[in-house]
């Protein structure tokens, strides 16, 4: 069970509406993409869902649990873990040390006496996310010394980390080479098979490619959701992305 | 190597005290001390970066916890300092409670006006604290069993702080290396990240700030047995600059650093005040100079930015 559901959701900002009234409905193992211009609202949902800002209205469930205005760290312990547009890294972590954060949120979070080696549980398992996202060679690296491309796909195996049931990933593409953008949407397909995952992005081709189901956000409102081929001939949808009034 | 060198630090600091001169023996006494205070302070600076300027108040508090119940209920010197270690927790609770919520520079203000105020409070409150005059204090004997040990004799305080420093030591070692250390250090790197992973960011802040304090307690406890001494002069925002420049000097994020720290500018404090009223002007400069060099003080120096993550000495 990992279902998302998000209710007529609106944000404010002052006069400024970035979302409104939005309704999102993710069933569970789904590839959910969401696209949108510049400004249409992506991240701010993300916000919302992940608890770091509450909603003007509406109602956001997990599992039909309603986590509306639950703090980021109690919706992650819940399984909703997500990675940020602009990297949010532990620049002077090694990868595996990054990883390992993330492990032990549910593991010895207060454990004050034994030392981090002789964990073997959380060893093992940021063992396996290093192999799985591919940084096993640059386990001992610190994170600020990563390419862009490395920090990117370590941000992932961070969310990754924390065994979410839905992962949020917002533009995990974004401002890497070709070569490492391929990469990094392998991992995010192979991880689809075992959870869920919402996947913002700014190429729609991207989108297009590799999601079960595509939502298209326009100034805050859904304006179309559907498959990838009912997407692509959606006029409204060209208008938007074509630029005509 | 690395297996040896604490054991030849250890069996050298107890060598040290036998052979030092009595100046020196005392200077070493004080710089023992303030390690404790030094390497405390790190958890709040270095390893979560909370910038305290507050902690003068656990300094105060733990050496007057530990000096008044020796001088009005005749208490043993070890339950005076676990009195003043407790007073350290409990000032560090109330004070953190409403300090941690805070972000970056309303946590410095916040905790520089506790300082204040408790300075304020402890000059004003001369029937409790003496004021500037200070309260002085004769000290009871140690007893182990039979074994009574003398904080007058020459080498009684010596071991009696090195005990403490080396118990501290291991204490604060043993909590940077586990799972909450590496949280401390997590949250120190990206607080925000932390709190997306799932950990509650403010409680960990706590966390740390009550070790923190709690330990400075010890220390300002420390240096008062040593003095036989509190002075209301302890709450003052000197003692809550002073471990931040042990830190830099030293090494911040580390344990050792900033003994390091506290040794190279007691030895400064020590023999150049001696020929120069204005000393601190060059231990401006060489902090400078340091930090110019390396960005993460002496021990950051020796470390050099190899691929240990977080690393914690």
């Amino acid at each position: 069970m990992a279902t998302l559901k998000v209710r007529e959701v609106t944000k404010r900002f002052g006069g400024l509406v970035a979302l409104d009234r939005v309704n999102l409905s993710v069933e569970e193992r789904e590839l959910r993409g969401i696209i949108g211009p510049n400004g249409a609202g992506k991240t701010t949902l993300f916000n919302l869902i992940t608890g770091e800002f509450k909603p003007t209205g509406g109602k956001i469930f997990l599992d039909d649990e309603d986590i509306t205005g639950l703090p980021p760290h109690l919706i992650c312990q819940r399984g909703l873990s997500r990675t940020f547009q602009l990297t949010s890294i532990f620049p002077e972590l090694t990868v595996y040390e990054s990883i390992w954060v993330g492990i032990n949120s549910k593991r010895h979070r207060w454990n004050p006496f034994t030392k981090v080696k002789n964990l073997t549980d959380v060893a093992e398992r940021a063992e396996k996310i290093c192999h799985l996202i591919g940084l096993q060679e640059k386990r001992d690296e610190l994170a600020v010394n990563l390419s862009y491309g490395d920090q990117k796909i370590l941000e992932i195996g961070m969310a990754l980390s924390t065994e979410p049931s839905i992962l949020l990933l917002d533009e995990p593409t974004q401002g890497v080479s070709p070569k490492e953008a391929e990469e990094i949407i392998g991992v995010i397909q192979r991880l689809a098979k075992d959870i869920t995952v919402i996947l913002i992005e700014h190429s729609v081709d991207v989108v297009l490619q590799v999601c079960h189901k595509v939502t298209v956000l326009h100034e805050g409102r859904v304006i179309a959701e559907g498959d990838p081929a009912e997407i692509s001939k959606n006029e409204e949808v060209q208008r938007v992305y074509l630029g005509e009034a | 190597m690395k297996r040896g060198f604490p054991f030849l630090l250890v069996i050298s600091l107890l060598v040290l005290g036998l052979i030092l001169p009595r100046g020196a023996r005392s200077l070493m006494v004080q710089m023992m001390a303030f390690s404790i205070f030094a390497m405390a302070y790190d958890i709040s600076l270095g390893f979560t970066n909370q910038c305290s300027l507050g902690h003068s108040v656990f300094f105060g508090a733990g050496a007057y916890g530990t000096i008044l119940p020796m001088l009005h209920w005749h208490f043993g010197v070890l339950p005076s300092v676990f009195i003043g270690f407790l007073l350290g927790l409990v000032l560090a609770f109330l004070t953190g409670l409403i300090s941690v919520r805070l972000s970056e520079a309303y946590f410095v203000i916040v905790t520089a006006i506790f300082s204040a105020i408790f300075h304020l409070l402890a000059m004003d409150m001369t029937w409790l604290t003496g004021g500037d005059d200070g309260l002085s204090v004769t000290l009871p004997k140690i007893g182990f069993g039979p074994l009574k040990l003398s904080l007058y004799h020459p080498l009684g305080t010596y071991y009696f702080v090195l005990a403490f420093l080396l118990a501290g030591y291991l204490a604060l070692r043993t909590i940077v290396g586990s799972p909450l250390g590496m949280i401390f250090v997590a949250i120190r790197e990206n607080e925000k990240r932390t709190a997306f992973l799932g950990y509650n960011v403010r409680t960990y802040k706590l966390i740390a700030f009550l070790i923190s304090g709690t330990f400075t307690a010890l220390s300002g406890g420390l240096y008062a047995v040593s003095l036989r001494y509190a002075t209301a002069d302890f709450f003052s925002l000197y003692w809550s600059i002073i471990p931040i420049v042990w830190c830099l000097v030293g090494g911040l994020g580390t344990l050792i650093g900033p003994c390091i720290g506290v040794a190279l500018m007691s030895l400064f404090q020590y023999y150049v005040s001696a020929w120069w009223t204005y000393y601190l002007v060059i231990f401006g400069v060489l902090i400078l100079l340091i930090l110019r060099v390396s960005r993460r003080g002496i021990l950051g120096y020796f470390i050099g930015r190899g691929a240990r993550g977080g690393w914690r000495l």
